[in-house]
């Protein structure tokens, strides 16, 4: 039936199935290929935004979604060099190092309309005027997505994607707990017996405590320092910093390499000052006790600590964004195999001011035009006589509704805000369209 | 199956009282499968309790609340098909609040194989501590006034009169809270626990 619908409108690029499976399996490979670059690059510089984001001056001077800030937000956006692709990643970073999710939403909206390919081709191939209206466009579409979001996050229609659910609580007296924890493979060259272990742990919850007070903690919630070999298993603990940590467990002998884990949480510090206090004090005490890590001169010393985080940061956003990218890349494949492209002239040829700009909205959601695909399809609109606004529409949606961008979305940020970014888009680029037209033609 | 949660504020005694009980219950001859809950990304009560023998999982990264039950009875359930457990033990993490817990558990009632019966819900207080009913008094008051029984634990460390002084605390918050003095490191006083639980 659908073989039919099209035919109606236009010879599909094969029929022969096997022809069209190997079609829709070469264009998924391309799509793999065009795709896997920019998805790299983006989750390296997710990683990085995520650990290096100035979380704590940032929280200070955006704590709402107010007009000033969505602007501000859009506008960066707009002008920095990510597309539909390696913004998701990049939004996924402001999120995770704080950034309110409304804010960085308008950025993943903002950003994926305004890749630098998009730019270059819908100002080569349309113009100066329609390269105006994309980008003012693109500015307000993410104005509006972010009251969208701010709306939806506040009712808890869609969620916030990597607010650590540990901190989703339950109790609202919850908040102001920080913690850290940190569990790396240590060794000693010489052997380390159950007393010098012992005071080495001692050394370290204690020092980790003063340290905390020091840094303005109000209160110690608890810090504990273990170390489990095939020695045996010995922990600190240390709940209240006025009294000696309790000690459990024995190590038989000398051991030359363990596990150790430090936990830390404490009211009144953030997780981040609370993870550089634990560096600091334990890369001290190591060292005054002869103990050595693998990697220790990277992971305990701050900056090379963060670089590793960022790095293990950027694989999971990786394994996130591309969970669906598999399916999103065959359903790419299907549309460029299956659909003609006499099928897209043919319905947003029209002139009509509302119905044009409508269809052009509705065929530019599922249709990939990543880079630059979507300023080629809306030039050749514009050539066929397509409304302006049609064609403005067209150039805004198509990139950044890319089906292989949005299945990247919904592993990185859950269906349902991969679904409010896509109608947001499609209603914005309506009203972007509608009033391009206006301008031009009324 | 029985299942009990322990909660209680960040360092008073869950994961020692769980290991209590946990080599209590199996002396009787019960089978006992523990969930630790844990904040971040390690969970060093898992690896204390396995070293005793125990059979621990733990819940890491987020909290055992309604947004994350998926989470928790995928483990519960994991642990019920290969352990047959008499006896569950879940140790919550030290900011959760029992509410949170009782209904969670209540939306995975009727999804395991065996008919899960719950216990009452105990926190711990440190009784060798006042620090936190200054500083953190909203949390401890929510886990005291939303726990079935409050574990006063560490009462060794700690003088009558200061014993009296935690006990109209925590009356002030939940008058009939009914109380309980244990010193979990050695298994006293968690008699009528272990009854709970047999």
């Amino acid at each position: 039936m659908l073989e039919k619908l099209l035919l109606d409108f236009g010879t599909p690029k094969s029929v022969e199935p096997l022809e069209t499976l190997l079609g829709i399996l070469s264009v998924a490979y391309d799509e793999l290929l065009e795709t896997l670059p920019y998805l790299i690059l983006g989750v390296v510089v997710g990683g990085f935004v995520a650990e290096f984001f100035p979380t704590d001056l940032v929280s200070k001077r955006l704590r709402k979604a107010s007009f000033k800030s969505l602007l501000g937000c859009s506008c960066c956006a707009a002008f920095s060099p990510t597309d539909a692709w390696s913004s998701i990643p990049v939004t996924a970073g402001l999120s995770k190092g704080g950034l309110l999710w409304p804010l960085a939403a308008v950025f993943w909206m903002a950003a994926a309309i305004t890749g630098p390919v998009e730019i270059m081709m819908t100002g080569g191939l349309l113009g100066l005027n329609y390269l105006a209206a994309f980008w003012i466009s693109a500015i307000l579409i993410g104005v509006f997505a972010g009251f969208a979001f701010d709306y939806f996050t506040k009712r808890g229609l869609i969620e916030e994607p990597f607010k650590d659910k540990a901190r989703r609580m339950i109790s609202p007296a919850d908040m102001g707990f920080a913690r850290s924890d940190l569990r790396l493979r240590i060794a000693a060259e010489e052997g380390i017996d159950d007393s010098e272990l012992k005071n080495a742990l001692l050394s370290l919850v204690k020092a980790l405590s003063q340290e905390c007070l020091r840094e303005g903690a109000a209160l110690i919630g608890h810090i504990r320092a273990q170390f489990d070999s095939r020695s045996g298993l010995v922990s600190a603990d240390l709940t209240d910093p006025e009294r000696t940590p309790d000690m459990q467990g024995t190590l038989e002998g000398k051991s030359k390499t363990g596990l150790l884990t430090v936990i830390l949480s404490a009211k009144g510090l953030s997780d981040r000052q609370m993870k550089r206090i634990t560096i600091r004090v334990l890369s001290e005490v190591m060292k005054k006790s002869h103990l050595r890590t693998v990697l220790d001169q990277l992971y305990l010393n701050w900056t090379g600590f963060r670089v590793l985080s960022a790095f293990k940061t950027s694989l999971k956003f990786f394994y996130m964004a591309s969970k669906y990218l598999i399916l999103g890349i065959l359903v790419a494949g299907i549309i460029e195999v299956l659909i003609p492209e006499e099928l897209i002239t043919e319905l947003m040829g029209s002139q009509a001011l509302f119905l044009s700009v409508l269809v052009s909205v509705l065929i530019a959601v599922p249709m990939c035009g990543c880079q630059g695909g979507g300023a080629i399809v809306a030039s050749e609109l514009l050539s066929k006589g397509a409304a302006p606004g049609a064609v403005l529409s067209y150039a805004i949606v198509a990139p950044a509704t890319c089906v292989t961008s949005l299945a990247m979305a919904w592993g990185q940020f859950g269906w349902k805000n991969m679904v409010l970014y896509t109608l947001i888009l499609a209603f914005g680029g309506y009203l972007a369209g509608i009033a391009f037209n206006f301008l031009l033609l009324v | 199956m029985k299942l009990l949660v322990v909660t209680g504020f960040l360092g008073s005694g869950k994961t020692t009282l769980i290991r209590t009980l946990g080599k209590e219950c199996e002396k009787l001859g019960k089978r006992v499968a523990i969930i630790v809950n844990e904040a971040g990304t390690t969970s060093p009560s898992k690896d204390i309790l396995k070293r005793d023998g125990l059979n621990a999982e733990d819940l890491k990264g987020c909290c055992i609340c309604p947004g994350t039950a998926a989470k928790f009875e995928k483990i519960l359930r994991r642990m019920e098909k290969e352990l047959r457990p008499d006896i569950f033990l879940i140790e919550a993490f030290g900011t959760t609040t029992p509410n949170a817990i009782k209904t969670v558990i209540e939306s995975i009632r009727g999804k395991t194989q065996q008919k899960l019966g719950s216990l009452p819900m105990v926190t711990l207080i440190d009784c060798s501590r006042e620090e936190p009913f200054n500083k953190a008094i909203e949390l401890i008051g929510a886990q005291v006034r939303e726990a079935d029984i409050v574990l006063l634990n560490k009462v060794d460390l700690v003088t009558d009169s200061q014993l009296k002084n935690i006990e109209s605390r925590i009356r002030k918050i939940k008058p009939d809270a009914s109380l309980m003095r244990t010193v979990a490191s050695e298994g006293r006083g968690i008699d009528r626990l272990l009854d709970l639980l047999n």
